[in-house]
């Protein structure tokens, strides 16, 4: 872990994106594993979320890390809900933009 | 009409991007040790905290440098997460993209990257004090520290 604070959601999302994008990396990885399913769901949920700190949460903590990694970013955005998809689209064209 | 105001907002980003940098280039040219900037990108002083290097090493990425340095798993997961591999916003580093959205008003997230850049710091100042680091890691972290704290101001 790279923090010893409870207080660090940053940091605590931020591991959470190394280890998914760990194992995104890995060739062979099914989209299917028991526990990537529910990692997909709390991205779509925080990804729509209507706070916009959570949105920004996984927006930074999370796709950031696996923003330059297009396979990690596909099997993301594939598993995500219609809104999920849409946010997912509006946060990839404001990064492209910038 | 969407589309006409999506290319005039490109093009305006565009133009703030092209300020920044020059924003960036200008804060460099009076800094000491500008010559870091091959090393580790604009603002940061990083290079002095590795000594020579070969000069294959010299010619990467910040992010490449700095995780070709560390020695410590801590520092080296917390920069693998401050620094972006394919960022196009000064060295790719948080405090960067702090930096840069500072000077042109543009987030590049929802909310923006301050609240990252502080829980970094904090974890930073936590390893410093933790006495945990051989010699050049501590240098390293202070640099990082120094770094964050000049765009967090």
């Amino acid at each position: 872990m790279s923090h010893e604070r409870e207080d660090s959601p940053y940091l605590v999302f931020g591991d959470f994106g190394l280890f998914l994008l760990q194992a995104l990396d890995e060739d062979g990885i099914s989209t299917n594993e028991n526990w990537l399913r529910p990692s997909f769901q709390v991205i779509d949920e925080m990804l729509t979320s209507a706070d916009p700190e959570v949105a920004n949460l996984i927006q930074v903590g999370v796709l950031e890390v696996l923003a330059d990694h297009p396979e990690a970013l596909r099997l993301v955005k594939i598993n995500l809900s219609g809104p999920g998809q849409e946010k997912f689209e509006d946060w990839i064209r404001s990064s492209q933009q910038i | 009409m969407q589309l006409i105001l999506w290319e005039n907002e490109r093009l305006l980003n565009e133009l703030k991007r092209k300020w920044f940098r020059e924003w960036l280039e200008d804060r460099v040219r009076r800094r000491p040790y500008a010559d870091t900037i091959i090393l580790f990108g604009p603002i940061t002083g990083l290079g002095r905290a590795l000594g020579p290097a070969p000069k294959v090493l010299q010619l990467g990425t910040a992010r490449m440098n700095l995780l070709n340095a560390i020695q410590n798993p801590t520092l080296r997961r917390l920069v693998e997460y401050s620094y972006r591999v394919g960022a196009r916003i000064g060295n790719g580093s948080t405090a960067d993209a702090i930096r840069f959205e500072r000077e042109t008003g543009i987030l590049l997230s929802r909310t923006g990257h301050m609240q990252k850049g502080r829980e970094v710091l904090s974890s930073l100042e936590a390893l410093f004090r933790s006495n945990k680091l051989n010699s050049k890691d501590a240098q390293i972290v202070r640099e990082l520290i120094y770094d964050l704290k000049d765009a967090l101001k």
